[in-house]
C-alpha cells in the first residue's frame, strides 16, 4: 500500500517534469497565442490585485504592530521601519502572495483546464488545428510568470503603507522619514532576488495548475480534485522554492 | 444516394486497427470502408471502442497497430502540419459538444480559422460564420454565450462549428446523446440536411435507433473490437443473431 | 470587444503601475548607493579593513557621500580600498583628508569615515590615494578595556584593604583622629625650629665675638683685665651648653617619634603629604646642622686664640684634678 504510494507520487513527479520540459519545447517555438497571454495576464494579474492588496496591506500592518514590542524591548524603535521593510520585502510579502496566488490562481487554471478537458474542449481545440498546450499551457505558464512578479512588487509597496500605518500607531514617523529610512537599509539584493524568486512561484503555480488540468481524469469529479490537489502541490513546492532561493542566495551571498 | 456507393471511391479506409489500455483489448483488428457521400452508423456497446476509433481516424489517439488511409494517405504517417491540414478536411462533433466556455458563438465558430497559415480576410471569416450558423438556424446567436444555449443550441453551435471550414468528411460522436427525442429527430435531421448540402461523407457512432434510423446509409456493428456484421438498417433490424438483435429490440 | 479593450486597458495600467513601483523603488534605493550621481573613485590604503565590505558607507564629517566599491590586498600588510564620492561633495573633501575605518553604531556596520586634513590643499580628484588611520579594532579596545578592568580591579581590592585597616587598626585610626597628639607634634616641631633659631643666633653672636678679637678690637689688657667680658663668656658657653642638651633631648625626642611614626603602617606618608609640614622640617634640621657646625667651628678656633689659651688649659687641668 505504502510503496504504491510512493510510487504514484514518483510517476506524478516525473510526468510534472515531463511537462515543463514540453512546455520549455513548446513555449519556446514561434506562432504565439499574443492574446490569449494578455487575456491571461489580465485574468491573473488584475483579477488578483483586490485580494493580493488587502493582504498586503493587512501583513504589512500586523507585522510592523508585532514587531514593535520586541523592538522597543531592545530600545531599537527607530529601527522598526528599517527592520519591517527589509523583513517584508525579502520574504513575507514574496510568500504570502504566492500562497494567495497558489490558492487563487492555481485552483483556477486547475479547474479551467479540467473541465475543458473532461468536456473535449482540449480535443477540440487539437482538431481545430490549434495546439492546445501552446495556447492554454504556455500563455498560463508565461502570464503566471510575468504577473507574480508585478503582483508582489505592488503588493510590496501597500505592504510597506501598511507598515508606515503601522508604525505611527506608537511613534510620530514622517512618510519621508520612513521612506528614508528603509530606502538607507534596502538594497538591490534585497529586491532582486525576491522578484527572481517570484518569477519562479509564478512558474510552479502556472505549471502545476495546468498540468493537473490537463492530465483531469473522471469526469467531473476529476475537476475538484484537479483543482485541489494543484493548490495543495503549488503550496508545497512555492515552499520548497522558498527554501531553494534563500540557500541560494545565501551561497552567493547575496544579502 | 442509398444504393450504389460501391462503384464510389473510399475517402476513409480502415485495415486491421488494433488499440489496446492495458491489457484492454478495445480495438482488435477492425476494418472498415468509408465510400464518398455515405453515411456510416458504428453501432455498439459502451466502452466497446467507438469512440476510439474515430479518435484514432483524427488523429487524437495512436493506434497500436494497423492502418487508416484517409483520402489515400496514411493517418499514422502524418507529420503534425499533415495532421492539421488533414483535421481541415474532416470535421469532428464532439460528444460533449466542447464548446469554449469563455468564448462567445463568434468566437467558437471562429477559432478552427485561426491557424496561421489560413489567410483569410476580417469579412470573409464573418461570412463563413454567418453561413455556418444559418445553415444550423441560429443566425441570431451570434453573439451569445454557451452558458446561455439550451442543449439543441448548443449541438447546433457545436455543429455549425465543425462544418465552417466545409469538410469533406464529418465524424459524430454520440450526436443526439443528452437531447430529448423531439430535438434529437431535428438533429438527425439537421445531419442528414448537411450530408446533402455540402456533400459530405460521415461516420455516426450513435446508439440512438431513431437517429440511426434516419441518418445510416450503412450500419456497422462494432463488437469484441472487430466488424461483427455490417448491412442497411433494414437489413440489420431483421437479422436473427442474438447480438444483433439486442441492439433493435 | 469592447470589454477586452477595456480589460486590455486595466491590464497595461496595472503593468505600468507595478513597473513604476519597481523602478521608483530600485531608483531610490540606488540614489541611496550612489548609483546614478556623477562619482569619482577614490582610494586609500589599510593594513587591516575589520570587514569592510563592498557597498558599505562612507562618510564625510558623517554624511553619506559614497559607497566602498572594491576592497582587495595589495601585499600581505596592505589592504586597498576603493570607494565612490558624490561628486556633490568631492569641492569639500581635499587632497589631504584621512580616511578612517569606523562602525555604524556600536554593533552595526562597517564604514570609512572621511575627516578633513589641516590646511587649505587642493580637492580631491579621481583617482587620488588617500591617507588612512588604522582601525581602533573593536576586539583590541576591548582587549584594553578587560587589562584596565583587571587593574581596577586590583586597585579597589587594595583599597578595600586599606579602608578595612584603617576601620580596624586602632592605633592609626587613633593617631588620625587624635587631635592631642597632632598638637603635640606640630608644638614638638616649632619648638624644635625655635630652638634651631636660637641656636643661629648664639652661634652669630660667638663668631662676632671671636671676629671682633681675631680683628684686635679692643686692647688686650682691657680683655684680660675686663672681668665683665670674661664672666659673660662664661655665661654664653654656659648657655650653649644648655642649649645643646635642649637640643640633644629633642632630638631624642624626634627620633623615638619617627620610630613610632615607622611603625605605623605607612602613616608617615600620610603625614609627609602636608607639605608645608615638610619644609618647615626641612628648614629646622637645616637650621640645627648650620648652627651646630657653625659652634663647632668657634669653638675649635677660640681653643687656639690666645687670650683663651690658659682658660682652656686651667679648664684642662681641672679636668686631669677630677
Amino acid at each position: 500500500m505504502k510503496s504504491t504510494a510512493v510510487r504514484l507520487f514518483l510517476v506524478e513527479t516525473g510526468n510534472l517534469y515531463r511537462f515543463a520540459v514540453r512546455f520549455f519545447r513548446e513555449g519556446f517555438k514561434p506562432h504565439y497565442e499574443i492574446s490569449e497571454f494578455i487575456r491571461q495576464c489580465f485574468y491573473i494579474g488584475n483579477r488578483t490585485l483586490p485580494l493580493v492588496a488587502i493582504t498586503g496591506f493587512i501583513i504589512g500592518l500586523v507585522i510592523t504592530i508585532q514587531s514593535h514590542p520586541s523592538m522597543e524591548a531592545f530600545g531599537a524603535e527607530s529601527w522598526l521601519p528599517s527592520v519591517v521593510s527589509v523583513s517584508l520585502v525579502r520574504e513575507i510579502v514574496p510568500v504570502i502572495t504566492a500562497l494567495i496566488c497558489a490558492g487563487k490562481i492555481g485552483s483556477g487554471i486547475g479547474a479551467e483546464l479540467g473541465s475543458m478537458k473532461v468536456t473535449e474542449q482540449i480535443d477540440a481545440m487539437e482538431v481545430s488545428g490549434t495546439n492546445p498546450f501552446k495556447y492554454l499551457v504556455v500563455t498560463r505558464v508565461f502570464a503566471a510568470m510575468l504577473m507574480l512578479p508585478l503582483l508582489i512588487i505592488l503588493s510590496d509597496t501597500i505592504a510597506l503603507y501598511g507598515a508606515y500605518l503601522g508604525v505611527n500607531m506608537k511613534q510620530v514617523v514622517s512618510f519621508h522619514l520612513f521612506t528614508n529610512q528603509i530606502f538607507e537599509k534596502l538594497t538591490f539584493g534585497d529586491v532582486l532576488p525576491s522578484i527572481a524568486k517570484a518569477v519562479f512561484f509564478g512558474f510552479a503555480i502556472g505549471l502545476i495548475g495546468c498540468y493537473k488540468g490537463y492530465h483531469t481524469k473522471n469526469g467531473t469529479q476529476g475537476v475538484g480534485m484537479a483543482a485541489n490537489s494543484a493548490v495543495v502541490a503549488a503550496i508545497f513546492v512555492v515552499f520548497i522554492i522558498d527554501l531553494v532561493a534563500a540557500q541560494i542566495a545565501d551561497i552567493f551571498h547575496i544579502t | 444516394m442509398r444504393t450504389g456507393t460501391k462503384d464510389l471511391p473510399s475517402v476513409i479506409c480502415i485495415e486491421g486497427l488494433k488499440k489496446s489500455f492495458g491489457k484492454n483489448n478495445v480495438l482488435n483488428g477492425l476494418n472498415l470502408d468509408l465510400k464518398e457521400g455515405e453515411n456510416v452508423v458504428v453501432l455498439g456497446k459502451s466502452g466497446s471502442g467507438k469512440s476510439v476509433l474515430i479518435k484514432c481516424i483524427i488523429g487524437l489517439m495512436d493506434l497500436d497497430s494497423g492502418n487508416i488511409q484517409v483520402f489515400g494517405e496514411d493517418v499514422p504517417r502524418f507529420s503534425p502540419s499533415d495532421l492539421d491540414k488533414m483535421r481541415t478536411k474532416v470535421g469532428f462533433l464532439f460528444q460533449s459538444n466542447a464548446l469554449y466556455d469563455s468564448m462567445t458563438v463568434r468566437e467558437n465558430l471562429e477559432f478552427p480559422l485561426r491557424r496561421h497559415w489560413i489567410k483569410i480576410t476580417k469579412k470573409e471569416i464573418d461570412d463563413m460564420v454567418t453561413e455556418a450558423l444559418t445553415s444550423v438556424g441560429l443566425a441570431e446567436t451570434i453573439d451569445m454565450m454557451p452558458s446561455e444555449l439550451s442543449g439543441g443550441m448548443k449541438k447546433r453551435i457545436a455543429l455549425a462549428r465543425t462544418l465552417i471550414l466545409k469538410p469533406k468528411i464529418i465524424l459524430y460522436d454520440e450526436p443526439t446523446t443528452g437531447l430529448d427525442p423531439i430535438t434529437a429527430k431535428e438533429i438527425s435531421k439537421l445531419m442528414v440536411e448537411i450530408q446533402k448540402k455540402y456533400n459530405t461523407s460521415s461516420i455516426i457512432i450513435s446508439h440512438d435507433l431513431n437517429c440511426v434510423k434516419i441518418t445510416s446509409n450503412r450500419i456497422i456493428m462494432l463488437i469484441d473490437g472487430i466488424c461483427y456484421a455490417t448491412g442497411t438498417y433494414a437489413e440489420l433490424s431483421m437479422s436473427t443473431d442474438e447480438r444483433i438483435k439486442q441492439f433493435f429490440d | 470587444m469592447k470589454e477586452q479593450t477595456a480589460n486590455k486597458a486595466k491590464l497595461g495600467a496595472f503593468v505600468l503601475i507595478a513597473t513604476i513601483c519597481l523602478i521608483t523603488g530600485l531608483y531610490y534605493i540606488g540614489s541611496k548607493k550612489n548609483i546614478f550621481h556623477s562619482t569619482i573613485t577614490v582610494s586609500t590604503v589599510f593594513n587591516n579593513v575589520a570587514g569592510l565590505m563592498q557597498g558599505n558607507n562612507v562618510r564625510f564629517n558623517g554624511i553619506n557621500v559614497g559607497t566602498v566599491s572594491e576592497v582587495y590586498s595589495i601585499s600581505d600588510t596592505s589592504i586597498k580600498v576603493e570607494f565612490t564620492i558624490g561628486e556633490a561633495s568631492t569641492p569639500f573633501i581635499s587632497k589631504n583628508a584621512i580616511a578612517s575605518i569606523g562602525t555604524d553604531g556600536l554593533l552595526g556596520n562597517k564604514l570609512i569615515n572621511i575627516t578633513p586634513g589641516e590646511g587649505i590643499v587642493m580637492q580631491v580628484k579621481e583617482g587620488d590615494e588617500l591617507r588612512s588611520v588604522n582601525p581602533i579594532q573593536i576586539d583590541n579596545a576591548l582587549r584594553t578595556l578587560t587589562l584596565t578592568n583587571d587593574n581596577l580591579q586590583v586597585i579597589s581590592e587594595n583599597l578595600k584593604d586599606v579602608s578595612e585597616q584603617f576601620s580596624s587598626n586602632n592605633s592609626l585610626w587613633k593617631l588620625l583622629t587624635d587631635t592631642a597628639v597632632a598638637g603635640n607634634v606640630r608644638s614638638a616641631f616649632v619648638n624644635f625650629k625655635i630652638t634651631g633659631e636660637n641656636t643661629a643666633i648664639l652661634t652669630g653672636d660667638l663668631s662676632k665675638i671671636a671676629k671682633d678679637i681675631k680683628a684686635g678690637k679692643g686692647s688686650i689688657g682691657t680683655l684680660l683685665t675686663d672681668t665683665i667680658l670674661a664672666g659673660k663668656l662664661n655665661q654664653t658657653i654656659i648657655n650653649v651648653h644648655s642649649v645643646s642638651d635642649s637640643l640633644a633631648f629633642i632630638s631624642g625626642n624626634f627620633s623615638s617619634f619617627s620610630r613610632k611614626l615607622n611603625n605605623d603602617n605607612g602613616a608617615i606618608a600620610t603625614l609627609l603629604t602636608d607639605t608645608l609640614f615638610v619644609n618647615d622640617l626641612n628648614k629646622s634640621l637645616q637650621n640645627i646642622k648650620d648652627g651646630a657646625g657653625g659652634f663647632n667651628q668657634n669653638m675649635e678656633a677660640l681653643k687656639y686664640s690666645w687670650p683663651f689659651k690658659k682658660y682652656f688649659r686651667k679648664q684642662k687641668n681641672q679636668d686631669h684634678k677630677k
